[in-house]
């Protein structure tokens, strides 16, 4: 049986930057890529990182393989609907979190 | 020239392995081969490159290709499950293998995976929820 969104939830940074990568589809480098450019630099992850965490997210349905031809030495993955639901939710819950706390974190600070 | 050393490796070491080969490679001796507890070196002291090892049972190309496209050259390989892997010394571009916790962890559970099987091969692999 498939497992709800919500009982993915909280994505670990890794996850989350390679689910958000697939919204494209991509092989395993150009995730690579793709996560160091949109954290400007902040996430650089390793292939061993990468390789473990796509065989768990494709066997948990997240994501799929996709057909590419011209290219049989990599493997290309996107988002299952599945996926694609996972990351908007911990987009909003990761949103909802700072936004409720910004004021609070603020006034943290000014102490 | 081809030096060989003998060396007695336990899975639990990994980390000081790599550390070993590094400084090997640093001094010149690279690894190229391993083979019944014996690691070959080849001598070239022009070059020097970090080692890693990775755990992983029969992995398909898509691996190495991927590993290779990081910057990681396969070099070696010990009962088809240890891999190991090097570049440059002095690429920064190119970091470790594993870059979170979580996946360092997830490697140490497979590799002890492995050898309980070892030891009893009825024991079933446990299986691993969540993210």
């Amino acid at each position: 049986m498939t497992k709800k969104p919500e009982a993915f939830l909280p994505l670990s940074q890794a996850t989350y930057y390679i689910l958000l990568s697939l919204r494209e589809i991509r092989h395993g480098y150009g995730i690579m890529q793709d996560v160091e450019e949109v954290s400007k630099g902040e996430v650089t992850m390793g292939p061993g990182t990468l390789y473990g965490a796509l065989g768990k997210l494709e066997k948990q349905a997240v994501i799929q393989k996709a057909d590419v031809q011209d290219d049989d030495r990599r493997k290309y993955y996107q988002l299952t609907n599945l996926g694609k639901e996972v990351l908007q939710l911990e987009y909003k819950r990761l949103k909802s979190l700072v936004e409720n706390s910004d004021e609070l974190i603020k006034e943290l600070g000014e102490k | 020239m081809t030096v060989k050393k003998f060396r007695l490796r336990t899975a639990p070491d990994i980390e000081k392995e790599e550390q070993w080969l590094t400084e090997m490679s640093r001094k010149g001796l690279h690894l190229q081969k391993y083979r019944f507890f014996t690691y070959h070196f080849e001598e070239d002291p022009t070059k020097s490159y970090k080692y890693q090892i990775d755990f992983r049972q029969g992995p398909k190309k898509d691996y190495f290709q991927l590993y290779k496209d990081a910057g990681w050259e396969h070099v070696t390989e010990s009962i088809g499950t240890f891999h190991y892997f090097r570049t440059d010394a002095t690429r920064s571009d190119v970091q470790k293998i594993y870059s979170d916790s979580q996946s360092i962890q997830d490697s140490f559970v497979r590799m002890r995976d492995f050898y309980l099987s070892l030891f009893d091969r009825r024991l079933p692999l446990p299986s691993r929820e969540g993210l």
